[in-house]
């Protein structure tokens, strides 16, 4: 009770110090509370997966006694969620507009959630049986390592040491961006080499931190890298704030960030690309069936926007005389049996979630405020990146 | 002998402590109402009176551990004031041994006792060190200046403090019930001590119960109650013939305790 | 010892003879015995121990499998378990820049690691010694007789011990610090050379030329006159008995032979050059007002203040030269102290800086002679060329300036830094109040008045008897303090301070071997702990004896 009291007079007096100083200093403050309640929750999960690691520990130890037979039940992810009822889906900390964002009502939304969507729909039948789980930079590997999330979306890049040395499994990738560098337009930086003797704002655990690093190494850019654990915004925010000179993550993440500035105009994003960055979905290495049942759901959407089906002709579509169609949504043959699914999976996704360029326009397109075009995330067709082997 | 002085014309040179009209209130409590008293060089005064009659805080407003609020207090011809120059020079002339001992639980009994010459006086080590084995020779524990406190009896606790008092080379010294915290073997160490200062012609204000001390060693016997001097006599007379009804009661009490 | 029979005094010789006992009874009295159980209890926890441990073992030796080969790969491509930590032999690929070692990101994950120590030990010390001071100063302000200084230092622990201290970090980062002026606004506190901003505190810095370490000898030699000197006049003192002004005597002397070796150094030193084409008709840096006055074609460099900015910049010196370095602080003062007009171009490399020199990007290169010496050989005509010697002073001052977004040279305090710092202090300095003062409310009152009664001073009462005795009290907790404090450095991963939690979090990330970085980081914070409560156990013991 009386602690309460103090820190509310701390508060209190923070924020009419802050008030009389004028300028950010609500921004600041709601900014601060923000991280003090996102680092509490990390630090809750820390706890409890401590726990956790524990409980696998003696689990490992069991299994160990009794030789592989039971290894196999217990990484069977599919059979698990099932039983469970609901998907553990790491979204990150849901501080990023457009992908992944809490609202006001604490509900998630994004691009990122509805592929969470799309792989509960084909699983549970349910899009909404989803359980998004919190990640940041640095907690997500160890999260999806030690089953905490079944999945991560969450626009995690696919590297090569990722996907071996830390034993994860990438599904096809659902978003291909490029890391690039943010700056107030008032700087006078037009390209990544006036940002010499300039500061750099990035988020650890990432690989826009060992980009930044080879990018600027290779250009003999003298900077200084302030190097934060994210936990949400917190990169950002000291940013804003003016600690740095610029702010590099993944494009898409920056575009979403414009939002949250104060008056997007103050900053720009350079047009230089510093990475490539395929975002997509991932799972642990070693439960082959749960990779295909999350690698063909994307293609799924990726299939289904090729061929023409969206959320309101897939009822009609299930008619069709068009047998790729037909085998796609499962009217003919047997697809999802093979991966322990119904053979509807990919009809329920789309009648339920979307198809990819739904998805994409519904979080991302021209009504929202990122009005991001498809670019090189367009159909083969028509140029782009997006392809899905066939549903055979 | 010296009486009760009334103005400050009366005050000779030779008078170390002059009291007038002192008052001392702990909030609303007035524990001292009006006291006055001189003393002489070279005099040995007792003060004696019952519980709380105001014994001990007379004689450490003597050298400023408590502050009085009315009426002047001049030692050694330098008043106490809120000066703090004149607080430190007086208490540099005015030594003091308390009930409780006061060693410096953290020093050796050399180190207690050269602590303040060294620091205050500003005596080399090697001077204080001299004069301190001196004092504890004639205290009569020389052989015990390199242990700690904790490691002495009670009466060799108190000879120490004395010696410590003593190597300051005060001019005058204030003992607040010296022997009360003792066992009685150890009671006659620590008064044989004082009967050898007063003999040396120390200037001493005592308050103390041993009333044998008091008759034998003081020259006048100063009887304290409720925060005021009630009577002031030689110890023959103090003893023998109480002018006061109040010191009567006192000593019948006493006596027959 | 534990069986010692009650005797009446004076009789020693009448004790009973043990009694004899059967056999039972003896060997339950072995079995009770405390030595006996004492021992049992031991062997118990002992057994306890190995049976965990094995558990331990068999759970890590199972996990470790699960991990997979790939985390055990030697550096000749090999596996083996052995191998674990040899990935700490790669590059580290990202960037720690608030270091005190030399550290650039093609370093390897060790060399990384061992910065992220380093900087754990260069926050937690400085906190360490600042908690104390403000600690203690609240600690006594708080039973201060002045009612507002008891009152505000009151507030100040009841508020500071009441909050969470990462809720009191990210204030003073986020609400505090980066809500200091901009880096052009900077803040500078009665036009001092420090400058206060939301990219932190810089000041000026003095830094050592490469003549400094004649200089430093000197120093040290007069730091030896000083304690001869002391020594001596205390000899005289205690013989004679009168006091001299050892203290001024052996300042003086240190003074005196500090010029000296100022002097020396000076005029010794001739390490610091200028390569500059002969065509610019410089011999010595004294020309360059010459330079100057032709080029801008004036009489006096008090008129450069006139001339419109595109005539100024035009006749400003372009200078190259190694980033941070001595010669560079060197240099820069020199030009400035004359009021010559400069700019100047910093290079990670010899190699870099004689690129622009070549390209006359730059007009003169200032650095050590000698890196000078190898490089004019580079030089398609060497000859056209000459170095220029420049004067050096032992120690100069590196002189923070403006350029382009920020401000370079001195010393910088990151405001990631200076929050952690700041956030460790007073958070930690409300706690130790309170053992402060518990510490000296548990000196009795006596004490104080026999050291009055005696005439000591307030400050040598509180100096030589209070706080001596107040220790003993105060340093068990305060140890513990100090441990936390270590630990709680690890909240440098809120402020993004890199210290060694959060670059061990990115190593985890960046090496995918959690399990081995897990264990490095365990055992670092064990061995701050167990350091803390070795010097916790040894003052423990010595205050033992000193006091019985
Ligand atoms: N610090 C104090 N605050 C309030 N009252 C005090 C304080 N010190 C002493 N007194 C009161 O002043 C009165 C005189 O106290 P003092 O200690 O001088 O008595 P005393 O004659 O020395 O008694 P004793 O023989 O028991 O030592 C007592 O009534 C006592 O309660
Ligand atoms: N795509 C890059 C960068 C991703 C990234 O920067 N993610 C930050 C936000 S900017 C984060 O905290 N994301 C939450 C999460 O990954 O769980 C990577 O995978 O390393
Ligand atoms: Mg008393």
């Amino acid at each position: 009770m009386k602690n309460k009291f103090l820190l509310g007079l701390v508060l209190t007096a923070v924020a009419v110090f802050l008030v009389a100083c004028g300028g950010g200093g609500e921004e600041a403050l709601s900014a601060l509370q923000g991280q003090v309640s996102d680092l509490e929750s990390q630090l809750e999960e820390a706890k409890s997966m401590a726990a956790d690691a524990e409980a696998k520990l003696d689990e490992a130890m069991a299994m160990g006694d009794e030789e592989g037979g039971e290894m196999a039940a217990s990484t069977n992810t599919l059979a698990t969620v099932q039983e469970r009822g609901t998907l553990l889906c790491g979204t990150g900390a849901g501080a990023s507009p457009g992908f992944a964002f809490i609202q006001e009502d604490g509900s998630w939304e994004g691009f990122n959630v509805d592929f969470c969507k799309v792989f509960a729909a084909a699983i549970l039948g349910d899009p909404e049986a989803i359980e998004p789980v919190v990640t940041t930079g640095t907690t997500r590997f160890p999260i999806l390592q030690s089953g905490d999330a079944d999945v991560l979306s969450n626009n995690t890049t696919w590297t090569f040491s990722r996907d071996t040395a830390l034993g994860f499994d990438f599904v096809p990738t659902v978003f291909y961006d490029g890391q690039g560098m943010m700056v107030r337009a008032d700087s006078g930086i037009e390209t990544l080499a006036d940002l010499d003797g300039g500061s750099v704002c990035v988020a650890t655990g990432t690989t826009t931190e060992k980009n930044l690093a080879d990018v600027f190494r290779q250009l003999d850019i003298d900077y200084e890298a302030v190097v934060f654990e994210d936990t949400g915004d917190t990169t950002r925010s000291a940013f804003a704030e003016g600690r740095c000179d610029g702010y590099t993550t993944d494009t898409s993440a920056l575009v979403g960030s414009l939002v949250l500035f104060d008056d997007p105009s103050e900053v720009k994003i350079l047009p230089d690309v510093m990475s490539k960055e395929p975002l997509g979905p991932l799972v642990r290495h070693g439960d082959d069936n749960w990779f295909d049942i999350i690698k063909w759901s994307v293609n799924c959407t990726i299939q289904a926007e090729e061929l023409g089906i969206t959320q309101a002709n897939v009822d009609d579509m299930l008619g069709s005389d068009n047998p790729t169609i037909l085998n796609t949504l499962g009217v003919e043959g047997d697809l999802g049996q093979a991966i322990g699914l119904n053979n509807d999976f990919c009809y329920q996704i789309i009648s339920q979630v979307g198809n990819y360029g739904e998805i994409f326009t519904r979080h991302l397109g021209p009504d929202t405020p990122f009005n991001l075009s498809r670019g090189v995330n367009a159909q083969w067709v028509d140029g782009g990146l997006l392809y899905s082997p066939p549903f055979r | 002998m010296t009486a009760i002085m009334d103005g400050p014309e009366a005050t000779k040179v030779s008078d170390v402590i002059v009291c007038r009209d002192v008052h001392k209130w702990y909030g609303d409590f007035e524990a001292l109402k009006g006291v006055n008293l001189t003393v002489e060089a070279g005099e040995v005064v007792v003060i004696l009176g019952p519980s709380g009659s105001g014994k001990s805080t007379f004689i450490r407003c003597m050298n400023r551990l408590e502050e009085h609020q009315e009426g002047r207090i001049i030692i050694d011809g330098i008043e106490l004031t809120h000066d703090v120059r004149n607080i430190s020079e007086i208490r540099r002339e005015v030594g003091m041994v308390f009930q409780q001992f006061n060693l410096f639980p953290h020093l050796t009994v050399m180190d207690n006792i050269t602590l303040a010459p060294i620091n205050v006086r500003k005596w080399s080590r090697d001077r204080a060190e001299e004069l301190a084995m001196k004092w504890l020779t004639r205290v009569g524990i020389p052989e015990q200046a390199d242990k700690y406190p904790g490691q002495l009896s009670g009466g060799q606790q108190q000879r120490v403090a004395i010696a410590r008092a003593l190597t300051m080379q005060p001019k005058i010294l204030l003992f607040d019930e010296p022997t009360s915290a003792l066992d009685p073997e150890m009671i006659s160490e620590v008064l044989d001590v004082m009967r050898d200062l007063a003999k040396a012609g120390y200037t001493i204000v005592a308050v103390t119960h041993e009333m044998g001390f008091a008759r034998e060693v003081a020259q006048r016997i100063i009887f304290m109650d409720g925060g005021q001097i009630v009577e002031i006599n030689s110890p023959d007379d103090f003893f023998n013939n109480p002018t006061h009804e109040r010191t009567k009661l006192f000593l019948s009490q006493i006596l027959n305790h | 010892m534990a069986q010692t029979t009650v005797s009446p005094p004076g009789s020693g010789a009448d004790i009973p003879p043990p009694e004899e006992q059967s056999i039972g009874s003896r060997v339950m009295s072995y079995i009770f015995d405390i030595r006996f159980l004492g021992v049992l209890g031991q062997i118990a926890f002992i057994l306890l121990l190995l049976v965990g441990a094995q558990r331990i073992f068999s759970n890590f030796g199972s996990n470790v499998d699960k991990l997979g080969r790939a985390q055990f790969i030697c550096r000749d491509g090999r596996f083996a378990y052995r191998c674990a930590y040899d990935f700490m032999d790669n590059e580290a690929g990202f960037d720690i820049d608030d270091t005190a070692l030399d550290y650039v990101n093609t370093d390897s994950f060790w060399w990384a690691l061992t910065n992220g120590i380093v900087n754990t030990f260069r926050v937690g010390l400085l906190a360490l010694v600042a908690t104390t001071f403000l600690g203690t100063t609240m600690g006594i302000a708080r039973m201060s007789d002045n009612w507002l200084v008891s009152r505000l230092s009151l507030a100040y622990i009841e508020i500071i011990r009441n909050t969470p201290i990462l809720v009191q970090l990210l204030l003073i980062y986020f609400s505090v610090i980066l809500a200091l002026p901009d880096i052009k606004e900077a803040v500078q506190p009665f036009n001092l050379p420090i400058f206060l901003s939301n990219r932190g505190l810089i000041m000026a810095w003095p830094q050592f030329m490469s003549s400094a370490s004649i200089w430093i000898a000197f120093l040290v030699l007069g730091v030896i006159q000083f304690q001869v000197m002391w020594m001596f006049l205390s000899r005289r003192e205690e013989k004679t008995g009168q006091e001299s002004s050892k203290f001024t005597w052996g300042l003086a002397g240190f003074l005196i032979i500090a010029a000296i070796g100022w002097i020396v150094s000076t005029a010794v030193a001739e390490n610091e050059g200028l390569l500059i084409p002969n065509s610019s008709r410089i011999d010595e840096v004294e020309d360059f007002e010459k330079l100057m006055l032709a080029r801008a074609g004036i009489n006096h460099l008090s008129e450069l203040a006139e001339l419109p900015q595109e005539e100024l910049d035009a006749v400003t010196l372009n200078v190259c030269v190694l980033r941070e370095s001595s010669s560079e602080a060197n240099f820069v003062n020199r030009l400035a102290s004359e009021g010559i007009p400069f700019k100047i171009s910093r290079n990670g490399s010899p190699a870099k800086a004689m690129a622009k020199y070549r390209d006359g990007s730059c007009e003169m290169f200032a650095a050590p002679k000698s890196v000078l010496a190898a490089e004019i050989a580079t030089l398609e005509t060497p000859t056209d060329h000459l170095i220029v010697p420049v004067k050096e002073r032992p120690l100069v001052w590196s002189i923070p300036r403006f350029e382009k977004f920020n401000i370079i040279g001195g010393l910088l305090l990151t405001p990631e830094y200076f929050a952690l710092f700041l956030g460790l202090t007073i958070f930690y300095a409300g706690g130790l109040a309170e053992v402060v003062r518990a510490g000296i409310l548990s000196v009795s009152k006596g004490q104080t008045e026999a050291a009055r009664a005696l005439g000591l001073s307030e400050g040598q009462r509180l100096n030589l008897i209070v706080l001596p005795q107040a220790l003993r009290v105060i340093i068990p907790p305060l140890i513990s303090t100090y441990l936390s404090l270590m630990k709680d450095t690890s909240l440098g991963v809120a402020v993004a301070f890199q210290e060694v939690y959060l670059v061990s979090q990115t190593l985890m990330n960046q090496s995918g071997r959690a399990l081995q970085i897990m264990i490095v980081l365990m055992i670092i914070y064990l061995s701050i702990s167990i350091f803390f409560s070795a010097i916790l156990n040894w003052y423990n013991d010595r205050v033992v004896i000193v006091e019985r």
